[in-house]
């Protein structure tokens, strides 16, 4: 995996194209950028010897399922929003983790028909760390100039200042 | 309550049918792995290393590994691939160490108090719903 700081520059930068989104959309979208990972690492560090029983919950099949009941932990009329925002983070966090090289099938991928992985291999999980300060800059530079660039907000029917 | 039996029930069957071989179930029923690809990755960290390979340990399951054991030090958590030889040993095929391992440890753990106060920043939990809602700004 790369590391979750990489995950979230990422997926922020990914929330903040769309500006319509609402703070609690990007809020989840984020939260779910993480999904993956915090559902399974804490284990990897605490109980390793339960790997297959909580391995399913960074693959795709059963990161619907705990979006799915996550969504419920949220008022009905946030139910939907929170189910497709954590999803489509989880995604994102999927897509990243496929791009790494592995010698090893760990994400599962296809679970449960299979453990295989899909992958393109382009850099090592460790590689992650000398994106993040790329990442940071790009964040950094795209605060500066959204702040240089902002067009005044102007209500319907005021007469602009100079 | 269906969702979650649902993944309840994957759960167990991941559990009770790994995906991969492991060293502790090939040396229990060694005829199903002779000659299939073991993976190792999970808590797997080179325990020492021999003239002609090294020694892994898998959460306490040492096994030795035929192959090159060129970089490799003590400690070294390692992922590994490789063919289970009727020996009890592993061929390997190819393998990756992760030394950065740590750095991405510790770089993970502020991006997950961050995320955590973003989310507080934005839910509470609200007792007479019984669910999470939106603060008031968000």
């Amino acid at each position: 995996m790369p590391d979750l700081a990489t995950h979230l520059a990422a997926g922020y930068l990914l929330a903040e194209t769309k500006p319509t989104l609402s703070r609690a959309a990007k809020t989840l979208f984020l939260t779910g950028n993480l999904l993956p990972d915090l559902l399974t690492r804490p284990f990897d560090a605490f109980v390793p010897g339960l790997y297959w029983a909580y391995s399913p919950l960074h693959s795709p099949v059963g990161l619907v399922l705990v979006c799915a009941v996550a969504g419920y932990l949220f008022e009905p009329r946030l139910r939907r929003t929170a189910f497709w925002a954590l999803l489509l983070g989880s995604g994102l966090h999927l897509l990243l983790d496929s791009l790494q090289k592995r010698v090893v099938d760990v994400y599962g991928f296809l679970f449960p028909l299979a453990w295989r992985d899909i992958y393109l291999g382009l850099f090592w999980p460790d590689e992650s760390l000398y994106l993040l300060p790329v990442l940071i800059v790009i964040i950094c530079l795209r605060h500066y100039l959204s702040k240089k660039i902002r067009v005044p907000h102007i209500q319907f029917g005021q007469v602009p200042e100079n | 309550m269906g969702l979650v039996t649902v993944l309840l029930f994957l759960l167990l069957f991941s559990y009770l049918k790994p995906g991969l071989f492991e060293p502790k179930a090939c040396r229990r029923q060694p005829e199903q792995c002779i000659g299939q690809q073991i993976q190792l990755s999970h808590g797997t960290k080179v325990s020492r290393l021999v003239p002609n390979g090294f020694i892994v340990d898998q959460l306490g399951a040492k096994v030795l590994v035929i192959g090159d054991n060129t970089g490799l030090r003590p400690g070294d958590r390692i992922q590994l691939r490789g063919l289970w030889q009727a020996d009890g040993t592993i061929r390997a095929e190819t393998w990756h160490v992760s030394r950065e391992r740590r750095w991405r440890v510790w770089l993970s753990i502020p991006a997950a108090l961050l995320a955590g106060w973003l989310f507080w920043r934005s839910f509470r939990w609200d007792p007479r719903q019984l669910a999470l809602t939106t603060r008031q700004h968000a």
